[in-house]
């Protein structure tokens, strides 16, 4: 147990900020909510907070990742409404106990803001975080650009893009992700369903990212759009209301979906699922678009955070990109 | 409820469980398993959250490589350090209102 006592886990369960934890511990918790609710709004201060309470780079590189992960698993949990472990006859061992909310806190989205840290869900700032600070190739940590681990995922991105991603020198402190990352960057390609279409997931990725306000990502939404779509719909386009682009009733529940899931996805229901069906899409291809929103979630939301520049090319491999 | 129906309660989508899994779905399974009982240090089944991505083998390969690399192949339960993983995992969820 990370806390000694169960007051204290209680305290921390209904308001972070007023339990009797360390101020690291506070500050973290204040930067996820705005890595939860509005990742565009991060700036290097936030880093620095953290820096002037101990937090070493190599530190923060770690925890970024962990959130990254994290908010693909309660994405995808929201998406499909799976029951809760305790619910579960058979895992009533070790996993009752871990994890779990086990109750409804969406009353925390709709109470007033009560640090000063927490950030409006706001406009795009192309020059990189709430207070203008500029946007580096290498983000606002350190970024030691070596090891084992990075010099193989360095290697074969560069294979594939014809670069290497800002965003994996971004995060070079904490080597051990990127297998993942790599792994999330070639299923974001393509659909993995024949029942999702190539161009029903590059807009719902495109979308995403226009959402997220991820610009790092812009270039790469552009491109996938252009060679999968036959429509001329840019990302530029997309980013003021995804949904007002909908030609179709498919792109409308899809889009529709995407917003929900990226800003209110505790109110996923199985209408949600339902609408789908209705639609003529059957439950892989909203397993396809919960994924693909999710996973592209996660990576903007690292790339949000860590301050990372554009690249000079889109992340698309070079066969799609051809 | 029994693990196997094909619809859980409050589960939206169809689920591949285990008895129904096969070729790579069955593979990635066992390796999700096997992960998180060397976490716990006892037989403990793939958790319900990833399950949701079964029908799309795809996805459900990639949720083994997040589990392994989340938990540094099942050997590390991201309790320690001055901000344990567990409690950035928690922060997300929170901060998310995510029921389970």
């Amino acid at each position: 147990m990370i806390y000694p006592d169960p007051e204290t886990v209680a305290a921390v369960g209904e308001d972070p900020q007023s339990a009797d934890i360390p101020e690291l511990h506070k500050a973290v918790f204040r930067w996820l909510e705005t890595f939860v609710k509005s990742s565009d709004s991060t700036s290097e201060r936030d880093i620095e907070e953290l820096r002037q309470l101990g937090a070493s780079d190599e530190e923060i590189a770690e925890w970024v990742n962990i959130a990254s992960l994290q908010i693909y698993l309660v994405s995808i949990a929201d998406s499909s409404g799976v029951p809760l472990e305790s619910e579960v006859a058979e895992t009533e061992s070790a996993l009752a106990e871990f994890s779990s909310l086990h109750r409804d806190r969406s009353y925390y989205h709709v109470r007033q803001p009560d640090t000063p840290q927490t950030k409006t869900t706001g406009t795009a700032n192309p020059t990189g975080g709430q207070d203008g600070a500029k946007l580096q190739s290498s983000g606002w940590l350190s970024a030691p650009c070596a090891g084992d681990d990075y010099e193989k995922a360095a290697r074969d991105a560069e294979a594939r893009y014809g670069v290497i991603p800002n965003l994996f020198k971004a995060i070079s402190a904490s080597g051990r992700f990127y297998k993942r990352h790599q792994m999330v960057l070639d299923l974001l390609e393509h659909p993995q369903t024949d029942t999702l279409s190539g161009p029903l997931h590059a807009l719902v990725r495109a979308a995403t990212i226009a959402l997220d306000r991820c610009d790092y990502f812009a270039a790469t939404a552009d491109s996938l759009l252009a060679r999968t779509c036959d429509s001329n719909i840019k990302y530029s386009q997309l980013v003021p209301d995804p949904l007002a682009t909908a030609r179709t009733e498919q792109e409308r529940v899809v889009l529709a979906f995407a917003e929900k899931l990226i800003r209110t996805p505790y109110k996923i229901t199985a209408k949600d699922a339902q609408d789908f069906r209705d639609a003529g899409l059957d439950d892989k291809a909203y397993v396809d678009v919960f994924n693909t929103v999710s996973l592209q979630c996660s990576l903007d939301r690292l790339a949000n955070a860590t301050g990372v520049a554009a690249d000079s090319r889109p992340l698309l491999s070079a066969q799609l990109a051809s | 409820m029994t693990e196997h129906s094909q619809f859980p309660p409050m589960t939206f989508i169809e689920i591949v469980n285990e008895d129904r899994a096969t070729g790579s779905v069955k593979d990635d399974y066992d390796a999700i398993s096997s992960l998180y009982s060397r976490f716990y240090g006892q037989p403990v089944p793939t958790p319900q959250v990833y399950r949701s991505t079964s029908l799309v083998p795809e996805y459900f390969h990639l949720c083994t490589e997040h589990v392994d690399a989340m938990s540094k192949g099942g050997t590390d339960p991201l309790l320690s350090g001055s901000v344990p993983g567990q409690l950035i995992a928690f922060g997300v969820s929170q901060h998310s209102s995510c029921f389970y």
